[in-house]
Order: structure tokens, then sequence, then C-alpha cells
């Protein structure tokens, strides 16, 4: 089957005359900025607590609408980066750098319409590369066995491990912890009940949208009640928001390879937008025709890790939308919302719902060319917005969470497990387990599982099946050089350095 | 506690889980001779192993680092924060009942007034303003859910 064909591309016109998609995108991506601009509320949780206003849309509404928030809400954590030197997302670490002095110098306009200008190159260039590079991928993934797919969900997950912050242990056991909640349910292979606790709403397994919103969204209410972090920051003031062309030609170059750097750390599973970003910052450091003024609040300090995160986006949904491999926990609460409405990611998506998929490419685009005129026209009003009281956001948050968590399966059930996963997600929080893991583990998990008994099941219980395989062998020693070369690093260096 | 201590105590907790898992696990059915991933317990079980192993380099990883006394990661910030904490928990495990009782407008109302009330300091407690804010999210929560996607909710007494 071939799946680089032109007609996934023309099959996607026809999206460009339904309003519905457009309406959906423009919503997606002006919620998302909003959400985005708020400190606390990362761009998971917020996908995360709009899924279930997405049940009654078609895929191609709900998807638009989702990619919209996505798009919006990386982008966004830029805003209350360069206004008030509080990054609303984790992508927006880098950019309050230079964003935070430029605002205080009184450029904060200038510094958000170049954060818009560089968001939307990175962003139109990480849509084309998705919309080439997913397709290839996807036709050499259909080749792929269950030995090849546990390979490449223990890379993920030996990722999510290794990156997220706090020792690489707890990270593994955070996995753990979520391929242990995966088990809940009917066993697949034999049909026996695990772990139900006679409740018949768990035969179906764990209904992995309420422990989303739980860890994610519930828990960081928590985490800011317990901190009293819901006081108001003071917002500087923004003046003159598009910047002069001059000044989008001296970031140029900067864009394109931050761009680049964005989209292929984006495609690496587990490696999101955060870490383009920084890498993004990083190079500017060393390649920079202003390098050393990095820091002082210079355009460029903006440019590459807006352009980065950004880009990444298109990226992280590579591995996903080919693999059915969620790459961080964005993409893998995006799978969630794909998965409620019946379609299941991989490389069979492109074979079987290939309209869908040409959906998607035009969504992201959209949201990329939404996100250029929400970001230039409404800087002024996200401004006002961030500096909304807390005190009425969190109860709202938390009453959507609620309701959410009931209206996916309209079942009381579910609210008790967003309480619960709410609680588990605010304790892992105050010992340092890291949440992105045990999300990854969860939704992977039974995957993770019927493709690893079916490959022992095929091999009459030899182990060695999964070295027979080149691919699969290839795979199982990039987890071990993952898991091992950081610890190998330190002792080599520790030798060298005695010699 | 500090962070030392406390990364004992999880990875103790952790590896108790781990044991019980185990425990559990065998108890699950399985069929004699034949290929061991056949069985119910086999998949859970070689979590429980790992998980038991993750939980003891855990534990001997804290041991071996050096107590810095960093008792950093405080629960509560202020002795008033876990009180709002404790009342949000209590807000929380209500609201189903309450969902189920009186009806989910009405849930939704009690909630979002408590919590606003709460989180605001006292000089900077003005009801009629409390009152509104709660009026608007409960509507739009109403349209949102019960008009727009037609979610079915329990009949409640009230709305």
């Amino acid at each position: 089957m071939e799946l680089f064909s032109m007609d996934l591309y023309l099959s996607g016109l026809q999206y460009f005359a339904n309003p519905g998609m457009f309406l959906a995108s423009f919503l997606g991506v002006l919620v998302g900025i909003v959400f985005g601009a708020l400190p606390g509320l990362t761009t998971t949780m917020t996908i995360a607590v709009f899924i279930p206003f997405t049940f009654g849309m078609s895929p191609f509404i709900s998807f638009a609408f989702l990619l919209g928030l996505y798009t919006g809400a990386v982008y966004g954590g830029s805003v209350s980066a360069i206004l008030m030197n509080i990054p609303g997302t984790p992508s927006a670490i880098a950019t309050s750098l230079d964003g935070y002095p430029m605002s205080q110098a009184g450029r904060a306009g200038e510094a958000i319409g170049i954060s818009t200008i560089s968001s939307t190159i990175g962003g139109f260039l990480s849509v084309f590369v998705l919309m080439f590079a997913a397709p290839a991928i996807a036709s050499i993934a259909l080749k792929f066995s269950a030995e090849e797919y546990v390979g490449i969900t223990l890379i993920g997950l030996s990722i999510i491990a290794i990156i997220s912050p706090g020792s690489t242990v707890k990270g593994l056991l955070a996995g753990v912890i979520g391929l242990i909640i995966g088990i809940i349910g009917l066993d697949p292979i034999t049909g026996y009940p695990r772990f139900i606790m006679g409740r018949a709403e768990l035969i179906e397994g764990i209904n992995s949208i309420p422990v989303m919103i739980g860890m994610y969204g519930l828990s960081e209410m928590l985490v800011q009640i317990s901190s009293s972090k819901y006081k108001v920051s003071v917002v500087q003031k923004i003046s003159s928001i598009v910047p002069p062309f001059k000044n989008i030609k001296r970031i140029l170059s900067t864009v394109v390879r931050s761009s680049f750097i964005g989209v292929i750390i984006g495609a690496l599973p587990a490696a999101g937008g955060s870490i383009a970003a920084l890498v993004a910052y990083g190079q500017e450091k060393r390649l920079g025709k202003r390098k050393e003024l990095l820091g002082t609040g210079i355009i460029e300090g903006i440019a590459a890790p807006e352009a980065a995160n950004n880009a990444s986006t298109g990226g992280a949904l590579i591995p996903m939308l080919t693999l059915g491999i969620p790459g961080d926990p964005m993409t893998a609460v995006l799978m969630g919302g794909l998965i409620i409405q019946g379609l299941r990611p991989g490389p069979l998506l492109f074979q079987q719902q290939m309209p869908f998929v040409s959906s998607i490419f035009i969504s992201l685009l959209l949201s990329v060319v939404f996100m250029c005129i929400l970001g230039l026209l409404g800087a002024r009003l996200y401004a006002k917005l961030i500096s909304f009281p807390k005190k009425y956001l969190i109860p709202a948050i938390l009453v959507f969470s609620l309701i959410g968590s009931y209206a996916i399966s309209n079942s009381i059930f579910d609210i008790w497990v967003l309480i619960i996963s709410g609680f588990v997600g605010f304790v892992f929080r105050k010992i340092s387990i890291p949440i992105p893991p045990v999300i990854l583990g969860m939704i992977l998990g039974p995957l993770f599982e019927s493709n690893f008994r079916r490959s022992l099941m095929l091999s009459e219980g030899n182990w060695a099946t999964f070295v027979q395989r080149p691919i699969s062998l290839f795979f199982l020693i990039v987890v071990i050089l993952l898991l091992t070369g950081p610890t190998l690093m330190k002792q080599i260096k520790k030798v060298t350095t005695h010699k | 506690m500090t962070k030392k201590n406390m990364d004992v105590l999880v990875g103790i907790i952790f590896f108790a889980l781990a044991g019980f898992l185990y425990i559990v696990a065998g108890q699950m059915p399985t069929r004699d001779g034949g290929i061991a991933a056949l069985n119910t317990g086999f998949y859970p079980r070689m979590l429980s192993i790992l998980l038991g192993i993750l939980s003891i380099s855990m534990v001997i990883g804290a041991v071996r680092t050096q107590d810095d006394g960093d008792k950093s990661q405080k629960w509560w910030a202020t002795k008033s924060a876990f009180i709002m904490f404790l009342v949000t928990f209590v807000l929380l495990v209500a609201y189903p009942f309450v969902m189920e009782y009186l009806g989910f407008a009405t849930a939704s109302f009690i909630f979002i007034a408590c919590m606003t009330w709460m989180l605001s300091s006292n000089e900077n407690r003005n009801p009629l303003f409390m009152f509104g804010i709660t009026i608007v999210l409960t509507t739009v929560v109403y349209i949102i859910f019960k008009m727009v996607l037609a979610i079915p909710f329990p009949r409640g007494l009230l709305i």
C-alpha cells in the first residue's frame, strides 16, 4: 500500500471549505493562548481539561479544536514569560531570559511581536515537515512487528524517564507505575479481570482522560493552593506590537535554524517543546551574531526559543500519528482525544483514515495562521487576562475538571478517578516523582503488554525473539545506551580525569 | 522530613506495593505447562519485579547521598494554606454527592462560591462581586455541558 501519495494532500483541500473547522481552530487557538499565557496552566493540562468539550464533535472538528489549543498554548506561554517573567508553560522558560528584560525596558509589545512572528515561521515549517515525513515514516512502520513495537515503546519510556526532572530511577519508577495502572481491566489474552475491585466500570480499564485531568489539572491546582501561589503579579504595559521589517530580517537566520532544531527535537520520542526551546537558545548562544548580548533583552533571544517550541509541535505529532507512540505528555493527551473518537493512531491510520490524516495537516496549518493573527491583534487583551485573579480561575478549572470527567462516560465513578488521580498527582509532585512518565506508561501500557506477550506467544516463549530481528535489536540497544549512557559517561570522565 | 529520608520512605512504600502486586498476581489463574506469557499473572508479576528493583535502587540511591538537611519540599506554605487544601479536598469529595442529590448546577454553584470565598483574603471579599462571578461561571458551565453538549446529568432535587 502506497502511503506517500498525492491523494493524502489533495483530499485535505476540501476542508478549506469547511467553516466548522475554521471556527473550531480559531476558538482552539484563542482558548489555548489565554490558558497558555496564564501562569501555572500548562499546555498538557489545557488540552486534558478541554477534551471533554470535544465529545459531541466529529473527529475532524474535534481535532481542529485540540490542535488549535496545542499550538495556541505552546505560543501563549511566552506572553506571561515576557510580561511577568513567569513562563506560562515550560516551553517558554527560555523566552523569559530575553523577553522579560525587553519588557522591563518598555519593549514588551515588540517582544510579543517577535515571539509571534518566530512562532509562526516555526509552526509553518513544522506543518510541512509533518506532511512529508509522517507518511514516509508510517510506511516504514507498517513493516514493524510486535517485537519492534516493544522496542519503540521502551525507547519512549526510557527517554521520558531520563529527561524528567529528578533522578532516572524515579522517572523509570513513574513509568512502571503508569504501566501498572494500564493493567487494570480484562486481560487482553485470557479475558480474566485484573484488579477491578468488583467495579464494573473498571472492566474496560481505567479511563485515561480523568486520570490525565487529575494528574495535570487537579494536582496543579492543589499545588497552587497548598503553596499560596494564587496571588496576582504585576503585568508590564504593552506598546507597539508588529515588529519593523528590519527586525524580522535580523532574526530570520536564527528563526530558520531554531525551527529545524525544534522539528527534529520534537520528533524524538519524549523530547518536547521545552527542550527544543532550551537547545535552540543554547545554539543561539554558540552561533548567534550578537551572542554576547543574549540575556540582556535582544530579539534573537526570543526568536530562537519561540521558533523552536512551536516548530516542535508538528515534530511531536510524527511519532504519535505514525507509530501510535506519543512523544511527550501533550501528544499523549492528544492521543487520548483521538482514542475517544474511536480512532487508533499508528501506521494503519494513514491507510484507513486518509481524509482524517489530511484534515490534521490542514488543522495544524490553520492553527498557525490563527496563532499569528490572534497573537498580533490580541496581545493587549492577553496582558489583561493574565492578571485575572486566580481565586476565580482555580474554582472554574476545578469545576470544569469535575464535570468534564463525568461527561466522558456519564459516570460518577470517573469523578472519583479524577479526585484520586489529582491527590496522587499532588503527592507525586511533592515527593519529586515525575508525572509525564506515569501518563505515558498508562497510555502505552496496553499496547506494550499485548505486543510483548504476543511476541512471546508467537516465539513459543523464546525471549531471544526480541534480539533476533535486526530492527528490534537496534531499538533495544538504543534503550540500553539511553539508560546506561549518562552513568557510563560519568565513569569515563572520572577515569580520564584521574589519569 | 528531609529529602533523603523522604526518598527512603517512598522507596519502602513502593517496595511494599511491589510485594503486594507480586502476591496478588501469583493468585491469578495459570495453566499447567505451556507458555508463561499466556498466564494472566505473568505480566503483572513482571511489572511488580521491575517496581521492586526500582524501589530498592531508589532507597540505595537515597542512602548513598549526603543528607544536606534540605527541607525545601514543604508540603504547605503556611498553616492557612494547609487548611485551604483540606477544605478544597472536602469540597471535591462532597461534589459528586451533592451533584447526585441536588443536581450538577447547584453542586457547581456551591463549589465555586465556597472556593472563591475561601481563596479571597478577608479584606478583598466583596460578596456581591463574588456572587456575580459564581452565577456567571455556573451559567457558563450549565450552557456548555447541559445545553450544548447535552450531557445527561443525574436528576437531583434542584437543577
